[in-house]
């Protein structure tokens, strides 16, 4: 195959895969290009977390082989600093040509995309979040439970709140607030290659085991099927047209490629499927909006955890997911939503560099607290964020702000979870912070799909016949639930509508 | 090796040195015998691993310092030596090599803005070889360098030599405010054919501490507060081996006319000194900028006393007279990079020997127990080419102390390194085993005891940070 591709993908990611598997059952001859080069970083395989901490090799996992680790910080998830996370970066802003004022953008040419880093919490959004996607929830329903029943999400149980703190806020938020056991894609039993969780609480390193989905590990599966062909480190810099089907500029190798399909599915990502389509539609130098969630985090102790020693077993992703309703005068009802996780696989230098003693005491405290550390994370739905991108001649620029009516928003979510978790656990004084816009690392809405105006696209995301954008770019809101499962759910119906009209040959 | 042999080469051109037992000579020779190349010492003593032949500063190239085995054209003389006796004033350096700038017209030309110290210095030190009279600008015509520099060039060509490379200095111009500048310039002029090449060579570092690097290493360690005129002038550093390796490169390369050997970012020497002081002290220095004349004084004192290190002050000054030269097409033209001072610094066996003695020490503080070996060089390879950090002197005898000096806030450097070291500790078996020491109760009421301390020391530890703002 790969000689007359019926449809082309661009991108590895959460969206990519999605959009392929209905295809490719459908017989369709699919090519998907990837900027995907190299490797990422090698995953920690201890036997658990406590064999972890006594690991001589631990500080490569956690800092890198060139200590390049150690000089990263900051005020966004801890994730973004692991080495891990650096390779899966690695040259994006400079093959994007991106510069960002206020606004964090992580992006991956990674295989996998930013699902490598993904924190898995794969949750479907309340109906009235899905109100604006073509054919309502009720359109979207079958595809979420297609995407679970594909990648593995089993049903979230209080069995599996690995952290003592995180059973306590559980059993104290129940009845108070909406919150449920975090609904991980992470798996429970072995499945395509993957292993099973064994909670090493290695997680933020990446898991060895594969417990965690990341879009990768679909494609070997997908290439099981004939019509499906993966062309990995080739980078599409341009969209052209080409009578009536699509012609794409790739970058191989230092060589200079280009590929035509009548169909072409753009799943790089929002900002980089941003990047292509925006100067495709003639839309190139226009600011676009860019949806986010606006953040906040913040810490809680469990008074009665303080000292004890750190468990054998641990998980690092989320524990507890929770939603907080808001009603306002004004705007149709909204809900602030969030995860909770336990301290108790986290470094102790991300507490210890909060905290204002001298470091030998700060590091003794932080160990003292992480067993009784709950950490939370506060989302806020898209509309509440205020990004603008900007697609140039090989650039690609993002402004962002939060808002201040945004900043008191968030605030009060945090009051309001705060005053639902007291007295079971107490805020960590001086622990919440608004983070930078993009720190959610949940973009989205460029181009929403049943818009009006010059940044929109079709009910298939189409923004030109064939063309499709399948990906974050195309949702036409971003609830404060966590996006990926959302973004996977419409890129299947995408695809499975696609491969309706494209018809297979196989 | 007995004279007249010569060790096998690896094939490529044989080297002829004058100046081969200075600073920069030596470190030419090894780099030359490194790679495995034929190399012949001019001068008045041997040099370990080369061949040796008995020549003066004035004479010519001694027929016998040529390789019979090689045509004279890919024979290569490189011309180090310089006899800073001639019309300059003595120095803890001569006859070492390169040094940068001897400025004595510098010292006439500011004396007068500087209040006179000369003519201030009272009658029983005139005695003293600094406090001679001065010599007129110009002069370089008569420089003995100069006559010689024509001879061996001279010489060589008439021995058909095939490159030729002279060991000038940055300092190098037709209007420098020192003699050594102009003279430098002047004998550059001679080595105008194909084949003929002049180096400047920047501000040299690295390696054994002697000439102007050994002055500055020494100058770095005399105060904590080192007054200097013109603290902002702006140097070229470049790491000795550096230096070798370019001038090898020169005379491989065949380039011709005068080449900038020298870092290719200008950094001030202010900084330069501040960081000198860290990789060699692991202290820092306060550069307090002052007018000539005191700094003058002092150094005249200073020499005047029996004992301790004798500053040449009109070394120092010199480099006041420095300007930036563009370097990088140079550099390029002989395949070199020149490291950034503090990277090549970090390479230092000294800085590295005092960073790990840093490391053992907060690594010390923060786990209240000894860093293992490969704990200590992770830290060491984590501070990069920083150097030591400035860290009390009882603190390494007693980590603990730390505690009450410890930095509250801020971005200091001392601050970023213990939370290097934390992040570090935590991540290592010692570290592991140290906070999971003990029971419950135990390191609760240890850390009870500890947030006690904490708050004693907090007041001492504002005191210290507000001052050290």
């Amino acid at each position: 195959m790969t000689v007359d591709p019926q449809v082309i993908i661009v991108g590895s990611g959460p969206a990519g895969v999605s959009a392929a598997w209905p295809l490719v059952r459908a017989g369709v001859r699919v090519l998907m290009l990837d900027a995907a080069t190299g490797p990422v970083a090698a995953s920690p395989a201890a036997e658990s977390a406590a064999a972890f901490r006594a690991d001589p090799e631990r500080w490569r996992y956690q800092f890198g082989g060139d200590l390049a680790g150690l000089a990263a910080g900051g005020d966004r998830s801890p994730k973004f600093a692991t080495p891990l996370a650096r390779s899966v970066g690695a040259d994006y802003a400079e093959a994007l040509g991106l510069q960002t004022r206020g606004f964090f953008a992580a992006g991956a040419l990674a295989r996998g995309g930013l699902s490598t880093l993904w924190g898995a919490l794969a949750a479907e959004p309340p109906v009235s979040d899905l109100a604006e996607f073509p054919g309502g929830a009720a359109g979207m329903r079958p595809c979420f439970d297609a995407v679970r029943a594909r990648i593995g999400v089993p049903e979230p149980t209080a069995a599996a709140i690995t952290s003592e703190a995180a059973r306590r806020v559980f059993a104290r938020l129940q009845g108070r607030i909406a919150v449920e056991p975090a609904p991980n894609a992470v798996l429970d039993a072995p499945r395509d290659g993957r292993l099973a969780c064994a909670h090493t609480g290695l997680c933020l390193w990446g898991c060895s085991r594969r417990a965690i989905y990341d879009a990768a590990d679909e494609l070997p599966l997908l290439r099981r099927f004939a019509t499906f062909a993966y062309r990995p480190g080739h980078r599409v810099t341009r969209l052209y047209a080409d009578g009536d089907r699509h012609g794409l500029e790739v970058e191989a190798g230092g060589a200079r490629l280009t590929f035509r399909a009548g169909t072409v599915l753009l799943a790089a990502g929002t900002i980089a499927t941003a990047a292509l389509a925006l100067p495709r539609l003639g839309l190139a130098g226009r600011p676009a909006p860019l949806l986010t969630n606006p953040a906040a985090a913040t810490a809680f102790v469990v008074p009665g955890l303080i000292g004890a020693a750190l468990p054998d077993q641990s998980f690092s992703l989320g524990q507890l997911f929770y939603r907080l309703p808001v009603e306002e005068s004004g705007i149709p009802p909204w809900a602030a939503a969030g995860v909770l996780y336990g301290g108790d696989a986290l470094p102790l230098e991300l507490i210890a560099s909060r905290l204002p003693l001298s470091r030998p005491v700060a590091l003794r405290l932080a160990r003292a607290l992480a067993p009784a550390l709950v950490m939370a994370t506060c989302y806020l739905p898209g509309g509440f964020s205020r990004n603008r991108i900007t697609v140039g001649e090989g650039s690609v620029s993002i402004e962002g702000e939060t808002p201040p009516a945004t900043r008191r928003r968030l605030r009060d979510a945090v009051r309001d979870l705060t005053r639902a978790i007291v007295p079971a656990a107490l805020p960590l004084p001086g622990a919440t912070s608004i983070l930078e816009p993009g720190a959610d690392a949940h973009y989205a809405g460029v181009l929403p799909m049943g818009g009006a105006g010059p940044f929109s696209s079709g009910d298939l995301g189409e923004i030109g016949k064939g063309l499709h954008v399948v990906d974050g770019a195309g949702l036409p809101s971003l609830s404060s639930t966590h996006p990926t499962l959302t973004i996977m759910a419409n890129a299947t119906r995408i695809g499975e509508r696609v491969a309706g009209r494209v018809g297979g040959t196989a | 090796m007995s004279p007249g042999t010569l060790k096998a080469g690896a094939g490529r051109g044989h080297l002829i040195l004058t100046g081969a037992s200075g600073y920069i000579g030596r470190a030419v020779v090894e780099a030359a015998l490194a790679e495995g190349r034929r190399v012949t010492v001019l001068g008045r003593r041997p040099v370990a691993g080369a061949r040796f032949v008995a020549w003066r500063l004035g004479e010519g190239v001694p027929e016998g310092a040529l390789d019979p085995d090689q045509p004279a054209g890919e024979q290569a003389l490189v011309h180090l030596a310089h006899d800073w006796g001639a019309g300059a004033l003595p120095s803890p350096s001569r006859g070492e090599g390169l040094g940068l700038g001897v400025s004595e017209n510098d010292v006439e030309a500011k004396g007068a803005g500087g209040g006179g110290a000369s003519r201030s210095l009272p009658e029983t030190s005139r005695a003293h070889p600094l406090s001679q009279p001065l010599p007129p600008r110009g002069g370089e015509e008569s420089d003995p360098n100069l006559a010689a520099a024509l001879i061996l060039r001279d010489s060589a060509r008439a021995l058909g030599i095939g490159r030729t490379i002279f060991i000038s200095s940055l300092s190098a111009r037709p209007d420098a405010l020192n003699r050594y500048g102009r003279c430098k310039f002047a004998i550059e002029g001679l080595f105008d054919r194909p084949g003929e090449a002049s180096l400047r060579v920047g501000l040299v570092y690295g390696g054994p501490r002697t000439a102007m690097y050994g002055l500055l290493c020494r100058i770095v360690g005399l105060t904590p507060v080192l007054p200097m005129i013109r603290p902002g002038q702006p140097v070229q550093p470049i790491h000795r081996d550096e230096v070798a390796r370019g001038i090898l490169a020169a005379a491989d390369r065949g380039v011709c006319g005068p080449l900038g050997l020298a870092g290719a970012e200008p950094m001030p020497f202010g900084r330069f000194l501040r960081e000198l002081a860290r990789c060699t002290r692991g202290r820092g220095v306060m550069v307090l900028p002052l007018p000539l004349g005191p700094v003058l004084l002092a150094c005249r004192v200073l020499n005047a006393l029996p004992v301790g290190p004798t500053v040449d002050p009109e070394r120092v000054l010199g480099l006041a007279g420095v300007r930036f030269v563009e370097t990088r097409a140079d550099l390029e033209r002989l395949g070199l990079t020149a490291a950034p001072f503090a990277e090549g610094m970090a390479r230092e066996p000294a800085t590295r020997r005092l960073l790990l003695a840093e490391a053992r020490c907060v690594l010390g503080y923060v786990l209240r127990g000894r860093a293992g070996g490969a704990l200590a060089r992770r830290y060491a390879r984590a501070v990069g080419t920083g150097g030591a950090a400035p860290l009390p002197p009882l603190a390494r005898r007693w980590p603990g102390l730390l505690r009450w000096v410890e930095p509250l806030g801020g971005k200091s450097e001392l601050r970023r390194r213990l939370g290097m070291a934390l992040a570090l500790a935590e991540a290592s078996p010692e570290g592991e085993r140290t906070l999971a020491r003990g029971g419950r109760l135990g390191r609760l009421a240890a850390l009870a005891m500890d947030l006690a301390l904490d708050g004693l020391a907090m007041p001492v530890r504002l005191v210290l940070g507000s001052l050290a703002r």
